[in-house]
């Protein structure tokens, strides 16, 4: 008796509170097989969890050891909780091809019934094959209270309910992902399923569905639209005058690889109120079949992909920047990609006939930089000369050290000039240098160099180093940084910062004008 | 009673508000702080709080509410932004590292503010208290949980229906 007192100093407190309380604090456990366990706690616990807010279910879920059981115990959780609401339901595959439409049906009809929030089920790495004779994954038809639906098939057939008659009045967002719709006519049912059914979905991310030939979209409501790797898509017809954020990938897998035929394809995209256009693998090939209006009016660029040979940058990747002049927040991956290599597509930044100030109205520019290290400058500095009134550059190094061996560009040979950059980095606006993994290189330093002599206003440097192996290396970075001189700044001040967390150091050269 | 001023809460950013613990402790705060409640949001939109009325709390007694309202004082500006998609990292690290070293407290305070929470209905609060309860718990045996959480070891009757329990759905349990 006595050492159980002992080990008694906590006190049994949460016992008292609620069981509203405790289904909310074992829906932040999530993880279903470590809800159900507390079920040995006691007895009130063995009734409580049923009703925990949320649950997760992953096949390779190391709790649950016995996984051939696994849709066993999903189902017997699900029938232990009766008829109580759930504000979250996830059941993801690790595993290839463990679940069956069927299954996945029932637990889509579980979910309508039952989840108020957002259901979500993966079923994990792509089947090789399509089944044609396998049964397909239908949406029920009432969707019930969940306000997000995100669906990844793993290649499954995907069955639509009737848009004449289905309802998901709750639902705000959409995520159809690696699935196909068969060519019985159901490919255009989509744009009225949404159309129809949806009448509160702000956000719907498609990708990597087959068999979608048409989409054909006339939304008051949507503001936020993904599409991408859309392999049979013909006609994206969309008109959403409340889209704020649209990312197109690429449409054909094998866009570049093969001829495409353009004749019978048509993208129209109307959204006037667009602010963000998120470029990664934007379809440039497709460029003479596009029409999207709005970009007029887009502030952000994100994740633009730009194939740069030092200060030669390939004209189609810079399309997105021309055709979006009011952008001011632009982030930018810089790539030397050498199998793609064409001189005639690529243009000079710093040549006069390229004209100066191409982006007045850039502000803050992003880079990430995978470039090979003597093009660095070059290919930094020519981009940056196009953006002359920046008043913030964040740089993120990843460069790749040199070409694969026994490789090179043919931008070596055809391109003798590219890294001869001339003309001077004049950024009068520029406030703020942020380079992050930094690791010292001449080449870094003379970009260093370059932008702190670009401007004399500027006010913070901030670098952090690519994790040295050791102090001394990080000293003698610093060192070399604070030996720059820094035009027109009377009083400043360097410091370095070394930052411990966990096992990994960080070293942090900042400089500040006073 | 009706305020004579407007019932509009916008206006006028630094408007106090008291109010007043269980144990008859009085606290002024800024209306934007406490609204972070949304029980207490719909009185002060009301113009309740203001002057020397105060706003009468029965189920928080004086240590829990300064607690709570210390959460409130912090998160109020971000809130303010509508859930800040404009905070800069910085400031969201610094909220982040706030809330951690904020939970970081003795178990049965934390039952106090999440009951708090509860009733005032201060949404982030109750599910960082959640969150930290839940972390409590993660990865831990069940002996293991009824050590931390204090549970008196089940008695012989309670352990009999638990066996039998086990032996239906103990595949479960695994």
């Amino acid at each position: 008796m006595d050492s159980c007192k002992a080990a008694e100093d906590v006190v049994d407190r949460i016992s008292a509170l609620p069981d509203k309380l405790l289904h909310i604090i074992l829906g932040r456990l999530g993880f279903a097989p470590a809800v159900t366990k507390t079920a040995v706690l006691s007895r009130r616990w063995r009734h409580v969890w049923p009703r925990a807010k949320s649950l997760t279910f992953k096949d390779d879920d190391k709790y649950l050891k016995r996984k051939r059981d696994f849709h066993g115990f999903v189902d017997w959780v699900l029938a232990q909780r009766g008829d109580a609401d759930m504000e979250s339901l996830e059941i993801l595959f690790k595993e290839k091809g463990r679940a069956s439409p069927e299954k996945v049906n029932e637990w889509l009809r579980y979910a309508a019934r039952r989840v108020v929030g957002s259901v979500d089920i993966d079923l994990g790495p792509l089947l090789n094959e399509l089944d044609h004779h396998q049964a397909a994954v239908e949406l029920p038809i009432h969707g019930g209270r969940a306000t997000s639906i995100s669906l990844s098939l793993s290649n499954h057939r995907l069955r639509l309910p009737s848009a004449t008659s289905a309802t998901y009045e709750a639902l705000t967002k959409l995520t159809l992902d690696s699935l196909w719709f068969t060519d019985d006519g159901m490919s255009t049912l989509l744009g009225d399923f949404v159309m129809s059914c949806c009448p509160r979905l702000r956000r719907l991310v498609i990708s990597s569905v087959t068999g979608l030939t048409e989409l054909v979209l006339r939304t008051e409501v949507l503001e936020e639209l993904d599409i991408s790797y859309m392999d049979d898509l013909q006609t994206l017809d969309v008109v959403a005058p409340n889209l704020r954020v649209i990312t197109l990938g690429f449409f054909h897998i094998s866009l570049f690889s093969r001829n495409i035929n353009l004749d019978n394809m048509m993208i129209r995209i109307v959204a006037p109120r667009l602010e963000e256009f998120r470029g990664d693998d934007f379809p440039y090939r497709l460029l003479p079949v596009l029409d999207i209006r709005g970009l007029e009016s887009v502030r952000h660029l994100k994740n633009l992909e730009l194939d740069t040979h030092g200060k030669y940058h390939r004209t189609s990747d810079l399309w997105l920047l021309q055709n979006c002049p009011a952008a001011q927040h632009v982030h930018v991956n810089l790539r030397h990609n050498s199998t793609r290599f064409a001189a005639d597509k690529l243009v000079d930044l710093t040549a006069p006939e390229a004209g100066n100030a191409l982006f007045p109205n850039v502000r803050a520019m992003s880079i990430m930089c995978g470039v090979p290290r003597h093009h660095l400058v070059a290919s930094i500095s020519s981009l940056l000369m196009t953006c002359p009134h920046l008043t913030s550059v964040t740089i993120t190094g990843t460069y790749f050290p040199e070409e694969p061996r026994g490789f090179k560009c043919s931008c070596e040979a055809l391109l003798t000039d590219r890294c001869t950059v001339h003309g001077k980095l004049a950024l009068e606006s520029l406030q703020e240098v942020k380079i992050t993994g930094f690791r010292g290189t001449c080449e870094e330093m003379q970009l260093v160099r370059l932008l702190l002599g670009s401007s004399n206003s500027i006010q913070r440097v901030n670098i952090k180093l690519r994790v040295p192996t050791n102090v001394e290396a990080g000293v003698k970075i610093f060192h070399e940084l604070t030996t720059m001189k820094i035009p027109c700044a009377d009083q400043e001040r360097w410091s370095f910062v070394q930052k411990q967390k966990g096992r990994r150091f960080t070293w942090t050269c900042d400089w500040t004008r006073l | 009673m009706a305020a004579p001023e407007s019932g509009d809460g916008n206006n006028g950013a630094a408007r106090m508000v008291t109010l007043i613990s269980s144990d008859n402790t009085r606290f002024e705060v800024e209306a934007a702080a406490a609204s972070l409640s949304q029980t207490l949001q719909l009185t002060i939109l009301d113009g309740g709080g203001g002057g020397g009325d105060g706003i009468p709390l029965p189920n928080v007694d004086s240590a829990t509410l300064s607690k709570v309202l210390e959460y409130c004082i912090k998160h109020a500006p971000a809130a303010a932004n509508g859930g800040a998609p404009n905070a800069t990292a910085v400031d969201r690290a610094e909220l982040e590292r706030f809330d951690n070293e904020f939970v970081n407290i003795d178990q049965s305070v934390l039952y106090s503010l999440i009951m708090a929470a509860h009733n005032l209905e201060i949404e982030g609060l109750q599910s960082l208290v959640a969150k930290k309860v839940a972390d409590m718990i993660k990865g831990k045996s069940p002996m293991e949980i009824r050590r931390t959480l204090g549970f008196p070891d089940p008695t012989p009757e309670e352990q009999a229906e638990m066996n039998a329990h086990m032996l239906e759905y103990g595949w479960a349990y695994e």
